[in-house]
């Protein structure tokens, strides 16, 4: 019978690694949600690794985690997976989102066109950058523009680590990819969780939470857009023969309204690109993310990864989703705080008044609403708030600044 | 020699279809715009094409289409590959757009913004990229370019140019988005959630209804598929084919596709609102259209009403194809005309639905086609309820008549008639004749309220807009109430215009329409309204005898308005933070933006670059 559960928030800056234990008297059996991060060194990462590998061995030296969730494939949540020292752990069972899939023809697609997006754009914020680069970690100037490019690279994909979550760890750990084909709010057990049920309640394969994990266009926007263009500089849009110069067209056709500075203007718009595609291909990967609902005993853990706006909106729409969220005791802050991670009507109207809620954030400069004041202000009045950012609040333990646990009784219902 | 009259129209070619889409070869039609003598470029009096490209920094030799050899022509032929024809294509499609909304709205539009922009130009190859957008700032529309894709190209030859300024529909959304935004400047500011909604769909709505006045066109597609031709599948499938280049238009025309698509409560993103809006209206021209050509059918059927099998008989083709024609610029007419009976501020769906009712019925009481009971009967059933209405009958839906608003009299009294004369002469048609023409000289421009008010001194008519705009002025601020204004808040003049417009039983319609709007001084230092504050207006349709017809209000809360007028009010203002709260959820830049770009990001989103090119 599990008496108690234990959930360690690690201190991850800019990203997420969450260790959930269940103890049945003196023993644990832990799950690992994701281990990454976008503002602190390979270094920082590999310590919490270590810590985390660390708590899942016993006393006989043997690590062991009976379920490791890598709720999506952003390097914030990923990157410490790269690390020599999880072949020496043994993992009951992996899950990813369906979109990991390697042999489902969906899945691969969308991961094509947002990988390539990324590459894409990664390429054109910085020629010959380096997948490990850590623009927002390091000492370097902290510009918007090294902030953009941290996000760019952030989606590229993480090879080194998600081939550890794919093939790696001790053992021939079964990979998952959730939800299943034709299953909505699926409850799946894992033999080696007596007591825990998981409810998997996204993302959504309905349309319109696919279409809000493609990236503006593909990887084919790119050839077209004016953010490659610098390289295409000297391609107009027609030949050269019917070139003239300006001139010769203001000499020809004095009437024209269109002055020197319009010309400027329209040099500028040329110049400067369609969007923000670094928060588009963000805002794409992060809605794959893969949203669990653990049940064990008296107590309803929600984790949603990172999920933005379209796949809530999916989840919310529904009515049996709903109910099951207002029991909800333990709520992960999705997306480390931001505004879109947490709408308005899951905290205002679903959420009960007994919730503990644990945000994974680290301040970035440019980011100044990350985690969002307001969010913040209506978390705090409603549920019982730990911030990775600061110290332990009351009823929370902190340590060493590496992590901050909270425990809580189990009761049986 | 005697002199030849003047052709009242210039012959152009145009692609019909979108040459990109290559699924056959693509179809070009000749299209008549109003004569006007051009400069090259071309330049005319309203619009202005610059081949500028700020991707390649370099101008391209500019069309000459007065020039003998291309009147010889009846313009250029359609290439590719030359971009004077691209120049002429641009001018061409633009310049039936802007005759069209002429027409409907019984009044020469004023593309004139400010001195200095006197002119709407016309860009062809602004910029690379997958996109082409309508620019307030710049007062221009840009058509950008790109290469097909390397690897997955389509019907196109790999790296094959495609240019966006060769597709009819797009050039006829840009267009329409600047002429809504000359007639309504304050409908790119999200305020609700149609607001925008409503400007990508009513652009599309004007693309895809222009098209469907080609008749070879419609002709082809009809004899194609010969089995449903009362059938809307016919027609669906010819709005879907067109201006797929970008990507803005797919999502638009997607609701066509499913009859059971709904405006749902959720739905906030305006490409998928606007689809809704395009499917309302086209389910009522769809409803129209097959009620106009049963009879033809049954006709040409000995009463039956069953086609024989094998080919279509090509003067059945020929009737139905012109009806369908006929219906649609009709259709056109009709959803470009509600425009005048608009609120000038915070329009949503069922506003438009109920000035386009009221627009009609003061036009043409009988609906002897029953065009509008079809179009509210579409609006019915994609879900789209106006406010504040009893019913769906069409008296619930007109606006109501205004009521408690005195005549207006003294200066402007005075004033009514020279305005009439200046927009007269703008309207009327020019003489034929070659002498009376030179006689007549040029049309007079007006004089722009919007835009900088300092140049309305360099305008020759500045002083009837301006003695105009006092006298409005005061007459609005002695009625404010009456008029749904609040009096202690400043009362703006935004726009005021004398239009003509002829009933189908022949009868004359003169009115004054005049747009007046206020600011809530509170709003702008509420960062949960991101930049944008909240407005309040009211329209005001004028007969000419002074008398006040309709007072379509949007009013700002105030103490002194009657009870449910304030509770509206109020709720208005609550709508607008809600919705700027919704955008922010669905927008992914959000979380990443620095404060400064917090506080104006409403103002940001007004760009119709974003809403295109941001999907």
């Amino acid at each position: 019978m599990i008496d108690r559960l234990t959930i360690r928030m690690y201190d991850m800056g800019f990203g997420d690694c969450f260790l959930l234990s269940v103890w049945t008297g003196a023993r644990p059996r832990h799950v690992l949600f994701d281990c990454g991060s976008l503002s602190r060194s390979k270094p920082q990462v590999a310590k919490v690794a270590k810590d985390v590998i660390a708590a899942c061995t016993t006393a006989g030296g043997k690590a062991r985690i009976e379920l490791v969730v890598c709720t999506h494939r952003h390097k914030d949540h990923v990157c410490g997976f790269d690390d020599p020292n999880w072949a020496n752990v043994e993992v009951g069972e992996v899950w990813m989102p369906w979109t990991e899939d390697p042999s489902d023809p969906d899945a691969t697609r969308i991961r094509n066109r947002q990988s390539a997006f990324a590459l894409a754009l990664c390429s054109t914020l910085k020629p010959g950058f380096n997948s490990d680069d850590l623009p927002l970690a390091g000492a370097g100037p902290q510009t918007q523009k090294a902030a953009r490019l941290a996000l760019a690279l952030n989606s590229l994909t993480n090879e080194r680590a998600m081939s550890v979550i794919h093939r790696g760890f001790q053992g021939v750990a079964p990979r998952r990819f959730l939800p299943l084909k034709d299953k909505s709010a699926e409850v799946r057990y894992l033999d080696g969780l007596p007591g825990v049920r998981f409810h998997v309640l996204g993302p959504s394969r309905n349309e319109k939470v696919i279409a809000a994990m493609d990236p503006p266009d593909g990887a084919a926007y790119f050839a077209g857009s004016n953010l490659a263009f610098c390289a295409m500089n000297e391609t107009g849009a027609c030949e050269a023969t019917w070139r003239v110069t300006a001139d010769r067209y203001r000499a020809d056709n004095p009437d024209i309204t269109f002055s020197e500075a319009d010309q400027k203007d329209v040099d500028r718009l040329a110049d400067e690109p369609d969007g923000d595609f670094a928060a588009a291909i963000d805002n794409a990967v992060n809605n794959t993310s893969l949203i669990l609902a653990v049940e064990v005993g008296d107590q309803l853990l929600l984790f949603p990864g990172d999920a933005q706006w379209g796949s809530w909106d999916a989840i919310l729409q529904q009515p049996e989703i709903r109910d099951l969220l207002r029991r909800v005791t333990v709520l992960k802050v999705s997306h480390h705080g931001s505004h879109n991670g947490t709408p308005k009507s899951l905290v205002e109207t679903i959420l009960s008044e007994n919730v503990t809620a644990f945000m994974s954030t680290g301040s970035v400069k440019q980011w100044p609403n990350i985690p969002r004041g307001p969010l913040i202000t209506a978390l705090s009045a409603k549920t019982k708030l730990a911030r990775s950012d600061k110290t332990a609040p009351a009823g929370f333990k902190g340590h060493d600044g590496l992590y901050i646990e909270w425990e809580t009784p189990v009761l049986a219902i | 020699m005697m002199q030849v009259p003047w052709s009242l129209t210039r012959p152009l070619k145009i692609y019909a279809t979108d040459p990109t889409r290559g699924y056959e070869a693509a179809l070009t039609a000749v299209i008549s715009v109003e004569y006007e003598p051009l400069k090259a470029g071309p330049i005319g009096e309203r619009l202005e094409v610059v081949d500028y490209d700020g991707g390649a920094k370099t101008y391209y030799d500019a069309v000459d289409l007065d020039d003998k050899a291309i009147l010889m022509q009846g313009g250029l032929s359609p290439s590719e590959a030359d971009p004077r024809f691209h120049q002429q294509m641009v001018y061409a499609v633009a310049s039936r757009t802007l005759s069209n909304f002429d027409r409907a709205l019984g009044r020469r539009i004023n593309l004139a913004k400010g001195s200095k922009q006197s002119r709407l130009r016309l860009l062809p190859h602004a910029f690379r990229g997958r996109n082409a957008f309508y620019d307030r700032e710049l007062h221009a529309l840009l058509f950008g370019y790109f290469d097909a894709d390397e690897t997955d190209p389509g019907t196109n030859m790999p790296g094959q140019k495609i240019f966006t300024c060769l597709s009819h529909d797009i050039i006829a959304h840009e267009m329409t988005h600047a002429i809504v935004d000359r007639l309504r400047r304050y409908f790119l500011e999200p305020t609700n959630v149609d607001v925008l909604a409503f400007h990508e769909g009513f652009s599309d709505i004007v693309a895809l209804l222009q098209h469907f006045s080609f008749p070879d066109l419609v002709m082809r597609e009809i004899q194609r598929k010969r089995g449903d031709i009362e059938q809307p599948t016919v027609l669906v499938e010819l709005a879907q084919q067109f201006g797929f280049a970008t990507g803005h238009g797919k999502s638009l025309r997607s609701a066509l596709d499913d009859p059971g698509a709904v405006l749902a409560p959720g739905m906030s993103e305006a490409h998928d609102r606007g689809a809704i809006l395009v499917a309302a209206i086209f389910d009522g021209f769809f409803q129209t259209y097959r009620s106009r050509i049963r009879d033809i059918v049954r006709v040409a059927t000995g009463g039956s009403g069953e086609l024989p099998v094998g080919d279509l008989q090509p003067h059945l083709a020929k009737l139905i194809a012109a009806e369908a024609s006929r219906t649609a610029q009709r259709q056109l007419e009709m959803c470009i005309r509600a425009f005048d009976y608009l609120p000038p501020v915070d329009v949503t769906f069922g506003d438009y639905l109920r000035a386009m009712v009221t627009a009609d019925f003061e036009l043409n009481p009988e609906d002897e086609w029953g065009q509008r009971a079809a179009l509210i009967e579409g609006f019915r059933r994609r879900g789209i309820y106006p406010e504040g209405v009893f019913s769906l009958a069409e008296e619930s839906l007109r606006w109501p008549v205004a009521a408690n608003v005195p005549k207006i009299s003294d200066s402007l009294e005075q004033l009514l008639p020279q305005l009439l004369r200046i927009e007269a002469d703008r309207f009327s048609e020019r003489s034929r004749d070659a002498d009376l023409r030179r006689a007549e000289g040029s049309r007079p421009a007006l004089a722009t309220l919007d835009g900088d008010s300092d140049d309305l001194a360099e305008n020759s008519h500045d002083y009837v807009t301006k003695n105009i705009a006092v006298a409005l002025h005061e007459f609005a601020k002695n009625n404010a109430l009456a008029l749904s204004l609040n009096p202690d808040l400043k009362i703006s003049v935004s726009s005021f215009n004398a239009v003509f417009r002829t009933a189908s039983n022949g009868r004359l319609l003169i009115e004054l329409v005049a747009q007046l709007t206020q600011l809530d001084p509170n709003g702008q230092v509420d960062v949960l309204l991101g930049g944008i504050t909240t407005r309040g207006g009211t329209t005001i349709i004028v007969g000419v005898d002074g008398q006040v017809r309709y007072a379509i209000a949007k009013p700002l809360p105030n103490k002194n308005l009657p009870t449910e007028v304030q509770a509206a009010a109020e709720s208005r203002v609550d709508r607008q933070r809600a919705f700027v709260s919704t955008l922010d959820l669905m927008d992914p830049r959000f979380p990443y933006m620095s404060n400064a770009q917090v506080n104006s990001r409403m103002k940001a989103r007004m760009s119709i670059r974003g809403l295109h090119g941001g999907r």
